[in-house]
């Protein structure tokens, strides 16, 4: 399901939108189109232990999370290296998923996230039901990908 | 003042030390710990003043630090604030009852966590050098 389709684009759009700007005060823009990625991006997946099975994705070019990660060590951005950079990577899916997830669960549930894992490309869409959302900031992407059947399927109830 | 961060994520801890540097708490000696066992370890040997933690980490959560604070008569006057995207109202209700000071979401703002401890300096719950 693409970002045009998603009915939870209404919810997650203007999320992400807001955890960016608080955290990089950069404008994000949503994209219509998937972006493929090649090597030079980077992901990390989140699992979703209850009260769904699930897990988040996030996928972003390299360039972008140099970029985001700049703004955000601000003053210490020297200090940025690979290890700072997937760290402010895993951050940012944590902050992401858990935002989200208590915006779509009733007030009442809570819920419990595993720890964020990276991974590098090639990138495979994940095996159906898959809902994904993509982002462009300074013509550089990233996706949020929802995978996992009672994860995607609150998206319908 | 002394000020404990308790996040596995070094980012967080970055994010968090900044937002109180601009939130006028430039002064206070800042302690990390990246998880709840190493920050008891740490403000067991070296008391502080106030404890910002997250919820979600490996080793010992955020919920069950708070626990231990709580319990212990040594620890159990710290203030505690939970940062954190894994809240929600329930979490918040539930937290607050086991002695949290308050949660507050992630990304945290400077002006969200300096409008919560002023807050709570004016009721003296701390001691501030500002």
């Amino acid at each position: 399901m693409t970002s045009e389709e998603s009915t939870w684009a209404g919810i997650i759009v203007p999320l992400i939108s807001g955890i960016i700007e608080d955290m990089a005060f950069t404008e994000v823009m949503p994209s219509e189109a998937t972006p493929q990625y090649d090597l030079a991006a980077r992901g990390a997946s989140l699992l979703v232990h209850d009260p769904v099975q699930g897990e988040f994705q996030l996928i972003i070019e390299n360039s972008l999370l140099k970029y985001l990660a700049g703004i955000v060590y601000g003053p210490m951005a020297d200090e940025l290296n690979e290890q700072s950079e997937g760290d402010f990577l895993d951050e940012l899916l944590n902050t992401i998923a858990g935002r989200f997830l208590s915006v779509i669960l009733p007030e009442d549930k809570s819920f419990t996230l595993g720890i964020p894992e990276r991974f590098s490309g090639p990138f495979v869409v994940p095996v159906p039901p898959v809902s994904s959302w993509s982002f462009v900031i300074e013509g550089m992407c990233f996706t949020l990908i929802a995978t996992g059947e009672s994860l995607v399927a609150l998206e319908n109830r | 003042m002394r000020i404990a961060i308790v996040d596995d994520s070094g980012t967080a801890r970055m994010f968090i030390r900044r937002c109180l540097e601009i939130a006028g708490f430039q002064g206070a000696e800042i302690i990390e710990a990246e998880n709840g066992k190493d920050a008891l370890e740490k403000i067991r040997s070296a008391p502080v003043d106030l404890l910002l933690t997250d919820l979600t980490m490996p080793v010992m959560d955020g919920t069950t630090l708070l626990k231990w604070i709580k319990a212990n008569p040594k620890l159990s006057a710290l203030p505690v604030l939970v940062i954190s995207s894994a809240g929600n109202p329930a979490k918040e209700i539930e937290l607050k009852a086991l002695g949290a000071m308050g949660v507050l979401d992630k990304p945290v703002s400077p002006a969200k966590l300096n409008m919560l401890l002023r807050d709570f300096l004016e009721k003296g719950g701390l001691e501030s050098d500002q």
